[in-house]
């Protein structure tokens, strides 16, 4: 597919060529372009995204780009009982240290990834839910 | 141009606006004022390595709606008992009101146990108008907790009331107020309790009620025995004009009688469910049909009729 954006880290000047059915995942973003070809335009710096996670982000967003788009949240049931098991794809590529997790949180709010903002939510809950509060003292 | 309307999405000032973490602040600073900056000058500051030297980012480095966002997928129990007590910002997000909205007390739902003197301190100071959805198992079902939710709690939306385990009810002649906003009700039915004592009280409270939910106790092997008409639904459908969905499940004494009345006055039915009711044989649905008009759904699975489902 024709890239139609160009987006780069705010630490590199690594240039990303994202292509429609990737960008289509970006909720908060995608509006920004067209569907005109941009790939001679001048690259976006993202604020929030640094190049390592955006690269991460980037393989998470081609892995799941056929994934059905997830209901709203409904509050009249608990959130935890919302989000499905956690494939072992997914496990594999949230095996991460907790700045990589957090980095990744981040970037998916900043592009309303949806889907991978509750996985790595979710999997950090799981981190917090396994420990003390000693414990989480000593990560502070 | 784009630049400018990518920047006007920033979210990042949410995390600039309180830096609390001193490590971060190099971190913060430089982001920031890349952010400010034209693409040129981001740049350049880019082959600095001195000025952007990455810090780890922490998880306290997140904005506080990523942080209720994560804290959303932590049990209650969990929150209460560990999280809040690791420092000051993480008991201010653990006691935020956004992650206590949906409660339950049902032993079997939730290791989140109560005792009941506590419930009460819970439902005023926790609670109080984030509550929206609540569901309590029979020994909490009293007329002070009724009347705590009635009178803290004026957003409460679904109440799920589950006597199923109930083995006498509660006094309730002193109770005379009740959430009046509700849109969803769930009763749990005892087999043997008889519930008119309580929902005497509570009829006249009902009126916005969209949703009903009435659970039973059908069970394979007591096909036989003696049914209860533990609650009239005579009565509940007479104060309940603006039902939309209504749902029998396993109500063993539930019969086409009664699905006459609430055709008669409830006629802006859409959903009827009544699985698993034995006695429901089905010659009440063509007064149904042509009563409701509404009427989108019906699922009679495992009823007194053959067929399972019948779409409108």
């Amino acid at each position: 597919m024709a890239t139609i954006a160009q987006l780069k880290g705010w630490d590199s000047e690594e240039v990303f060529n994202v292509d429609g059915e990737i960008l289509n995942q970006f909720s908060s973003i995608k509006e920004l372009f067209g569907n005109a070809d941009a790939s001679n335009s001048e690259p976006l710096s993202l604020p929030n995204v640094s190049a390592a996670t955006f690269q991460k982000v980037i393989e998470w967003c081609k892995h799941h780009k056929d994934d059905p788009s997830l209901p709203p949240l409904k509050c009249n049931k608990a959130i935890s009982e919302q989000i499905k098991d956690v494939s072992d794809w997914d496990r594999e590529f949230l095996h991460v240290d907790q700045k990589t997790l957090c980095e990744l949180i981040l970037a998916a709010g900043y592009l309303g990834i949806d889907g991978l903002f509750r996985l790595t939510c979710k999997t950090v809950a799981d981190m917090i839910s396994g420990t003390t509060s000693d414990e989480n003292n000593f990560q502070h | 141009m784009l630049l400018a309307q990518l920047r006007s999405y920033d979210i990042y000032h949410k995390v600039a606006a309180e830096p609390e973490c001193t490590t971060l602040c190099v971190d913060v600073e430089c982001r920031c004022r890349g952010c400010r900056m034209s693409e040129e000058e981001h740049g350049r500051i880019g082959e600095d390595s001195a000025l952007t030297e990455h810090v780890g980012l922490h998880i306290n480095d997140l904005p506080e709606k990523s942080l209720l966002s994560v804290l959303a997928y932590v049990p209650h129990r969990e929150l209460a008992k560990t999280v809040a007590l690791v420092c000051r910002k993480w008991r201010l997000l653990s006691y935020n009101g956004q992650l206590w909205r949906d409660m339950t007390f049902r032993a079997e739902y939730t290791d989140y146990s109560v005792q009941a003197q506590a419930i009460m301190a819970l439902i005023s100071v926790r609670l109080a108008n984030q509550l929206r959805s609540i569901d309590l198992p029979c020994e909490f079902i009293t007329v002070p907790v009724v009347h705590e939710l009635a009178n803290k709690c004026p957003g409460v939306k679904r109440m799920t009331l589950d006597f199923s385990k109930a083995t006498q009810l509660y006094d309730f002649t002193d109770l005379n107020s009740f959430p009046s906003n509700l849109y969803s009700l769930c009763i749990c039915l005892s087999e043997v309790v008889f519930l008119e004592g309580f929902m005497r009280r509570v009829y006249s409270f009902l009126s916005s009620l969209k949703v009903l939910h009435l659970i039973g106790t059908f069970d394979l092997s007591s096909e036989s025995e003696e049914k209860f008409e533990v609650i009239n639904i005579g009565k509940i459908r007479s104060y309940t004009p603006n039902l939309r969905i209504v749902n029998f499940y396993g109500v063993t004494f539930v019969e086409d009688s009664h699905l006459e009345m609430l055709a008669a006055s409830c006629i802006h039915l859409e959903v009827l469910a009544v699985n698993y009711c034995l006695q429901v044989t089905g010659s009440s649905l063509k007064h149904l049909t042509s009563r409701c008009k509404k009427l989108q759904t019906l699922l009679l699975r495992h009823t007194g009729r053959e067929c399972c489902h019948t779409y409108y």
